[in-house]
């Protein structure tokens, strides 16, 4: 673009790669997520004890990449499209850009670094916002090996190995066939 | 802390800072959370490099943005100011703008808080008066916000609009709402082309709280600002600096802006800018020689303000290990040695003394003339600034 | 200078301050262009003569309102009666003048009137505001909350029994007026705990993961203005000096903590004031020390290095780098026991020494669980260095109840993690 003393507008254009990858990963979360709340204990317990039409979206401002989660009428976590999603009442967690999304997914910012460092907009309860946090947090410490989820964790939890090979391998499964 | 703050003080800095990386990530963001989806982009004219370089972050920033920016580089109107804000103006309205972004340093930015103050007027107007200036008192709502670009010195984020001193005014409602300081906005130009900026920002931070009227929210500013600028200095005058320490360094030179009020004594600038204009250097280097020569004329200001700043220039270890009714003098005395280490950094670049620097001897009465109507001069009489200009063209410092 | 990855900070509140402020009150009318200020505060804030002071030397139009009746805990109902108030009335600005619970609620009546609504829980949560408020100027009249430069407020909803938290830029005040008249009638209990809770608020500030170099700084200033006048204040209630360098210490921790936020202390000792009715500050000064010793593993070198502005040169340098943390936290438990004693064991240094006028036990070890559950949710544990989890809480808790040292805490931590 030449640019000039004239005011030239111009349509900005996507960053299609970095928005496939992202896409791509938070739809593993998101099923993961699903698959973790009928596995594990805890994090099935924290979605049973949330209110009836509790629903949680991580989101890429402003239309990016995004993943859903709701609790169903029996207690469990379960996968939605983000389309649906009810901003106005439900926990709205937005990432302020697609380059910061990025850094998160590429593992060189944490969840927690991120929120400290405001790339992340907490719109809804925050209490249900700490606990969806500690409910990633356990995801990726199911999902990825010990290097990269210490990087992506604020404190990497002492499970036994079989807890964490069980549910790891039982939340692939899961995942893989969608239940 | 010195007790310079007990006086009443009326203390207004709301600029916003984000600053590291991926700072300029969060624009679009930003200018949502102010209602705003179509701004106007002003970039600075900079030498095709420059700009194109410039132009190429923000074009990435506001990609999946879904907003509608447009990109203008005014100046097509030559040094007047008013004329090239007319111009923004014009451009602003022709676009259906609703907030206003300028990217780079200096003069562009005092092009966009003057456009925004005729944005903020009703009726059509070809330029505001000083008295209309001081009308402003509320912000306008057509939001500014400010990407820091290669040559900044501090000025663009407070009130004044051009340098403090010269043919400028000030307006505290037109700076600007947010400030981003991105490092990969900053490194087109050499560190060594910057570290005038750099200087002329320390200078300012340090006279604010010495000369007064200081308080604690403009110290707070103040010693952030030396402290982020005196650690790299020595490195900054040799060789170009990381990302990090880049940003660290812009971040303290910003807030050293922050100290830069309209009624405030500046007697080291009053007399740098003119033996700056008579010598013809970099005024940067014409107020770091001149500091510690001017602030050691003032008992209470080595005394009561200076310790102030000792924490910031060698940290609080240090700080501590040095006797209390000390501290003022060892501040002056790391003020004297600031040039000889600037000198060793640069490679014999940088001058010690204003005679190194070029200014000859003869020339001090005009120098003296030039300064004495200054309106920030304070208290620093003919016979000071001929004592100061004195020893810092010998290069003899005075401790008492 | 620490300078992090990436950082914000703002400071969008103009600061007004001396020994006189209120006489140039006038500034934020001329400024705000009213005519018709609504006066929010107290029955506590008007018992101590302090509105008929600002009535006195401010000059305020004879046409401004006076609204008294703002409880101790901010609650919606409150907030609605107030701001039906300040449209019947017709009133164009805010001037709140009194201590977090009359700030918070004059923040909200704010956002109603500004965005003509009703219903404030539409904006609750962060970043629900989207323009500039109405006028509102704040005069403190405690040493501690620093709400007046905050874009933070907390109302309780008592009948649905819920707190409702707002956050946002544009709830910051345009204005807050420091005088040193405002606080020379806070007694030596409410000295005591205010002030520690402008400690706190600059200690996290300065240890926590948000910190960024203006936040340091003003955290720091803060933290010497505290050590240094602090016990002068509860002694000397009526020395002007040390009333006026509280004040301006309880906001510059205020500016420290808003652009870096604070952490297991404030979550612990809100879940503590939520679930047991304990004064926040007290809360606040009895974890304190807890809490340091909780951080010390991620911040040691940060908290060894606030000994400085506590203690002094002389300790500082007297004091081997490697205990200068455990030096700090020493310093704060000794600040609580003189604190303690100035005020008459009024104030406690842990919570079992915490009683209701009748003499019973305010922190009974039945609402610790609730305590540790209400703690996990708190959203401070965001910025907090160190990760807690249920028996991390109910550790902290049990060493605050105590008075007595926390442990490493590696026992919990190498236990199972428990969510909650």
């Amino acid at each position: 673009m030449k640019l000039t003393s004239q005011a030239m507008e111009w349509i900005p254009g996507e960053k299609r790669l970095k928005h496939i990858y992202i896409a791509v990963m938070l739809w593993v979360v998101g099923r993961a997520l699903q698959a973790a709340a009928r596995v594990d204990r805890e994090i099935g317990h924290i979605f049973e004890r949330m209110p009836e039409d509790f629903s949680f979206c991580l989101a890429v401002w402003p239309n990016g990449p995004a993943m859903a989660i709701k609790r169903d009428k029996n207690g469990r976590a379960r996968q939605f499209s983000p389309k649906q999603f009810d901003a106005a009442h439900g926990l709205h967690m937005q990432i302020k850009s697609l380059e910061v999304a990025f850094r998160m997914f590429t593992f060189r910012e944490s969840t927690a670094v991120a929120t400290c460092n405001d790339r992340i907009v907490v719109a809804g309860d925050v209490p249900s916002a700490m606990a969806m946090v500690r409910v990633l947090d356990a995801v990726e410490v199911y999902l990825l090996p010990k290097f990269l989820a210490r990087l992506a964790v604020k404190r990497y939890p002492d499970w036994s190995m079989k807890r964490k090979l069980t549910g790891r391998l039982l939340i692939f499964l899961r995942g893989v066939i969608g239940w | 802390m010195s007790d310079q703050w007990q006086a009443e003080y009326d203390f207004d800095c709301p600029v916003s800072i984000h600053a590291g990386n991926l700072a300029l990530d969060h624009l679009p963001f930003e200018l949502s959370m102010v209602g705003a989806g179509k701004p106007l982009i002003l970039i600075d004219r900079q030498g095709d490099g420059a700009l194109h370089r410039l132009e190429k972050q923000i074009i990435a920033a506001f990609q999946s943005s879904a907003m509608q920016p447009s990109l203008m580089t005014p100046g097509a109107a030559g040094p007047d100011r008013w004329a090239n804000a007319r111009q923004v103006v014009e451009q602003y309205a022709r676009i259906g703008a609703d907030a206003l972004v300028v990217v780079g340093a200096g003069e562009i930015v005092d092009q966009a808080k003057l456009a925004r103050g005729l944005l903020s007027v009703a009726g059509q107007v070809d330029r505001l008066s000083v008295n209309d200036l001081t009308q402003i008192q509320s912000r306008p709502d057509i939001a500014l916000i400010w990407a820091a670009g290669p040559g900044v010195d501090g000025r663009e984020a407070s009130g004044w609009i051009g340098r403090p001193g010269d043919a400028s005014v000030f307006c505290q409602a037109l700076t600007p709402d947010l400030v981003i300081i991105d490092p990969r906005l900053l490194d087109a130009m050499h560190t060594r082309e910057q570290l005038p900026g750099w200087l002329n920002a320390l200078v300012w931070a340090i006279q604010a709280q010495a000369f007064g009227p200081g308080n604690p929210f403009s110290g707070m500013y103040a010693k952030t600002a030396v402290a982020g600028i005196w650690p790299h200095l020595s490195f900054a005058a040799g060789s170009r600096m990381t990302k990090k320490t880049c940003t660290s360094m812009v971040t303290a030179v910003i807030c050293a802006g922050f100290g830069l009020s309209p009624t405030a004594q500046r007697p080291v600038s009053a007399l740098g800018r003119a033996v700056s204009v008579i010598g013809r250097m970099a005024p940067g280097i014409a107020d770091m020689i001149l500091l510690p020569y001017v602030v050691a004329h003032d008992a209470v200001a080595v005394s009561d303000r200076l310790p102030d700043f000792l924490t910031a220039i060698i940290g609080a270890d240090k700080a501590a290990l040095a006797a209390p009714h000390r501290h003022g003098v060892e501040v002056l005395r790391q003020l004297y040695d600031l040039p000889e280490m600037l000198h060793a950094a640069s490679g014999g670049r940088f001058p010690r003394t204003l005679q190194e620097a070029g200014l000859p001897r003869f020339l001090f009465d005009e120098v003296i003339e030039l300064a004495m109507p200054a309106s920030d001069r304070g208290r620093l009489s003919a016979e000071t600034m001929l004592a100061a200009l004195d020893a810092a063209w010998a290069g003899k410092p005075v401790i008492n | 200078m620490y300078i992090p990855g990436y950082f914000e900070f703002g400071l969008r509140t103009r600061i007004l301050a001396g020994r006189h402020a209120i006489d140039r009150l006038q500034v934020f009318l001329d400024r705000a262009r009213s005519a018709c200020p609504m006066i929010v505060t107290d029955a506590g804030v008007v018992a101590a003569g302090l509105i008929d002071l600002i009535e006195s030397t401010a000059k305020l139009p004879a046409s401004r309102v006076i609204a008294d009746g703002v409880p101790s805990d901010s609650d919606v109902d409150v907030v609605n009666q107030l701001v039906a108030t300040y449209r019947q009335k017709g009133c164009d600005s805010i001037i709140a003048v009194g201590g977090g619970s009359v700030i918070d609620t004059a923040k909200a009546i704010n956002i109603l009137v500004s965005e003509n609504s009703d219903d404030l829980m539409q904006f609750c949560g962060g970043n629900r505001l989207q323009r500039r408020l109405r006028p509102l100027v704040v005069i403190p009249t405690t040493a501690g909350t620093g709400s007046e430069v905050t874009g933070v407020a907390v109302i309780a909803d008592h009948r649905r029994q819920r707190k409702m938290l707002f956050a946002s830029a544009f709830l910051c005040p345009d204005m807050v007026v420091i005088d040193s008249r405002m606080t020379l009638s806070l007694p030596p209990f409410l000295t005591a705990a205010t002030g520690i809770d402008a400690l706190v608020h600059a200690v996290e500030a300065y240890i926590d993961l948000a910190k960024n170099p203006f936040s340091d700084q003003a955290a720091w200033t803060a933290v010497e203005l505290i050590s240094q006048h602090l016990l002068t204040g509860v002694h000397q209630p009526d020395n002007p000096d040390t009333r006026y360098a509280l004040a301006t210490a309880a906001t510059l921790a205020g500016v420290a903590f808003s652009n870096s936020t604070v952490g297991v202390v404030h979550a612990i000792g809100h879940s503590v004031g939520a679930v047991c009715g304990v004064h926040h500050g007290q809360c606040m000064g009895i974890g304190l020390p807890v809490g340091l010793e909780y951080n010390m593993r991620k911040c040691g070198e940060n908290i060894g290095r606030l000994l400085l502005p506590l203690a002094g040169a002389d300790v500082y340098v007297a004091t081997p780098r490697a205990q200068r943390a455990a030096a700090t936290v020493a310093c704060i438990r000794e600040l609580n026991r003189q604190l303690r004693e100035a005020t008459g064991e009024r104030y406690a240094c842990r919570f079992k020494d915490v009683k209701d006028r009748q003499g019973q036990p305010m922190v009974p070890r039945e609402k610790w669980p609730d305590i540790a559950d209400t703690t996990l949710g708190d959203g401070t544990l965001f910025y907090a260095p160190e990760d807690m989890n249920y028996d991390d809480a109910m550790t902290f808790i049990e060493a605050a109840w105590q008075g007595s040292s926390l442990s490493a805490g590696t026992e919990n931590r190498k236990g199972a993690h428990v969510y909650n």
